[in-house]
């Protein structure tokens, strides 16, 4: 899908740019909603074009599926194709959720409301071109209000807390998330000093629940692409790959290609910090995260790693994750990986034996962080750091260079290790640990 | 060298105690770099007009105890910015616009770390809780952004949440 679309993107949209447009709410219809303006921005997705999207935030109706409609932006012209299981009309006729429709400006949308299940009856929109208001007569009127010589003070300033660079982001310290991004709107000086600071504050969040979790990919596409990029993200996995026949209604396939299309390089995102979340049933949901860190392991300075993972199955076979490759990141300093299992605890024994071969590739990337953290079900956890140990300390045993090179690196380490482990292995790994420490780990707390 | 004589830039001259303008970075350096050794020398500041200056000096003596602030440590969780101001800084600062900017502007050319804060703060109040049209209101901007330049500024916003 997204993956065999070649062509230049800026060609097609010099090509094709469509005109602004927006869904409005019409009359009365007690539904709010945010509009989305499109076109400007948009770029082509190959075969599937472009969505559009109605967030329905604050949810007031239990609209049901939540994926209500999907505009398609497609070589200058606009296609609509209501949601699996939504009632949408489009000037007065049911459209058909299996195909696609043409949508003009003008076109009367309706959509079939419910609450508590009963239906509310339609919730009326109009697809139109986007006209903005012109902010001239506003300009005018600051200007005819300050009578042109506005507040001054000794020297002959105004006073505009933007003047000095210096000063003015010493205020901005002091402000929160939602102050800042009331700032950025105050004026072109404001946005520019505002805006990178936003950007580092900020974490993008792909987690949403509210809407079909993969629109999260393309909206961002959509909407915050051609302006620089944002460094930090939280992608959580809803789906587990689909295996044959578990993926009745297309929901993961869809998200996984949706995902693998967001990916794509050419999209030239610069993540710096990562949060990674969702279950792993099997080794194809873990070659996912193995994919989505190493497609950022040129920028990742920050990773937190959840990795909840299925060991056993139902029929007591273990499943088997991939130990293949190493994790080498340039710039990470500081890692957080918590490890958990789907499992029931109760029925995951200490006597009952299984391998964590994978710790190895995470414990590879430990290699130049400055502060790890390792959290979860402490016999796992137990597993990590003993895996890590087990490497780290072989290394300083047969390369005394990195034995130097290691030296000071890590400011602090944080553990759980089971108490539950057996005198052994907690013998063993506090011989090692003593060992390590001495080669420079600052800190380093098993609880 | 227990006194500095101060010219502020309208000319004026102002005796202080050397040990209540310690906290100024800048004239610190000017006492040192200039080789002062006599209560008869004068730093010339050209940016600090005579009301600011006592203005300054106000605060200064009225902090010339306090103990020099500690540094965050690096390996500390990064922490909100302390917005507490005390009961008399608060009445101190009650002032006009202008006058404020002046004192920040002082502040910062000095390089007085507790009042530049506290300045900070102040405007930092200022804008808390207003809207981009209220603040541009308030400070007298006008506003240059297009409406498609605002329409992708909110956009952007609704996807940003506090890290």
């Amino acid at each position: 899908m997204g993956n065999d679309f070649k062509e230049d993107c800026s060609i097609h949209r010099r090509i094709f740019k469509c005109t602004d447009a927006v869904v409005k709410p019409k009359y009365n219809t007690d539904c709010e909603m945010w509009s989305y303006t499109i076109g400007d921005k948009f770029i082509l997705r190959g075969a599937q074009g472009e969505f559009v999207f109605l967030n329905l935030k604050p949810v007031k109706w239990n609209w049901s599926p939540t994926s209500l409609v999907e505009i398609y932006c497609e070589s200058g012209r606009y296609f609509i194709k209501p949601g699996e299981g939504n009632l949408v009309m489009k000037n007065g006729v049911i459209l058909d959720t299996t195909a696609r429709r043409l949508l003009c400006f003008g076109a009367e949308l309706g959509f079939a409301k419910y609450r508590n299940d009963i239906s509310g009856g339609l919730a009326m929109f109009t697809f139109e071109k986007r006209e903005y208001a012109t902010n001239w007569d506003q300009s005018r009127i600051m200007r005819q209000n300050s009578g042109g010589s506005g507040l001054e003070n000794s020297a002959g300033l105004n006073f505009n807390p933007g003047q000095n660079q210096v000063i003015f982001s010493h205020i901005l310290s002091f402000l929160s998330m939602g102050n800042l991004l009331n700032a950025r709107l105050v004026c072109k000086q404001w946005g520019d000093q505002v805006t990178p600071i936003v950007r580092k504050k900020s974490i993008i969040n792909f987690a949403s629940w509210m809407i079909t979790p993969s629109l999260r990919f393309t909206r961002y596409v959509h909407e915050m692409k051609n302006v620089a990029p944002w460094p930090n993200w939280q992608i959580h996995c809803p789906y587990s790959v689909p295996a044959q026949g578990n993926d009745e209604k297309g929901q993961a396939t869809k998200y996984f290609a949706d995902l693998n299309w967001f990916l794509n390089p050419r999209w030239e995102h610069h993540v710096k910090t990562l949060s990674l979340s969702g279950n792993i049933h099997s080794n194809p949901d873990y070659g996912v995260y193995i994919k989505i860190v190493t497609l950022f392991k040129d920028t990742l300075e920050e990773l937190s790693v959840s990795l909840h993972m299925q060991i056993f199955h139902d029929d007591e076979h273990q499943e088997i994750y991939s130990s293949k490759g190493d994790l080498v990141f340039k710039n990470l300093r500081k890692l957080s990986i918590y490890i958990n299992t789907n499992d029931d605890p109760r029925t995951l024994p200490l006597t009952r034996a299984f391998s964590t071969p994978w710790m190895k590739t995470w414990a590879g990337a430990v290699k130049r962080v400055d502060s790890l953290d390792v959290s979860g079900l402490a016999l796992l956890g137990s597993k990590f750091v003993e895996e890590l140990l087990k490497s780290v300390y072989s290394r300083l045993q047969d390369v005394p260079d990195t034995f130097r090179k290691f030296k000071g690196r890590w400011k602090k380490i944080t553990s759980e290790v089971a108490k539950t482990s057996g005198k052994n292995l907690m013998k063993n790994l506090r011989k090692k640990i003593e060992l390590v420490a001495n080669g420079g780990v600052a800190a380093l707390a098993i609880n | 060298m227990p006194f500095v004589n101060l010219e502020s830039s309208d000319g004026d001259l102002v005796k202080v105690d050397v040990d209540v303008i310690k906290c100024s970075v800048t004239i610190n350096a000017l006492i040192e770099h200039l080789g002062l050794e006599d209560d008869n020398e004068v730093v010339p500041l050209q940016n600090v007009g005579t009301e600011t200056l006592h203005k300054v000096l106000a605060w200064a003596k009225h902090h010339k105890d306090d103990l020099p602030s500690v540094d965050d440590d690096e390996d500390d969780p990064p922490r909100e910015r302390r917005t507490d101001i005390t009961t008399w800084d608060a009445n101190f600062i009650k002032m006009e616009q202008i006058q404020l900017f002046d004192l920040i502007l002082a502040a910062n050319y000095l390089d007085i770390s507790g009042l530049l804060d506290l300045g900070c703060k102040i405007v930092a109040d200022m804008i808390k809780g207003k809207t981009a049209d209220e603040i541009r209101t308030m400070f007298n901007i006008v506003n240059d952004l297009t409406p498609q330049e605002q329409e992708q500024i909110r956009k952007e916003n609704e996807w940003c949440e506090e890290k």
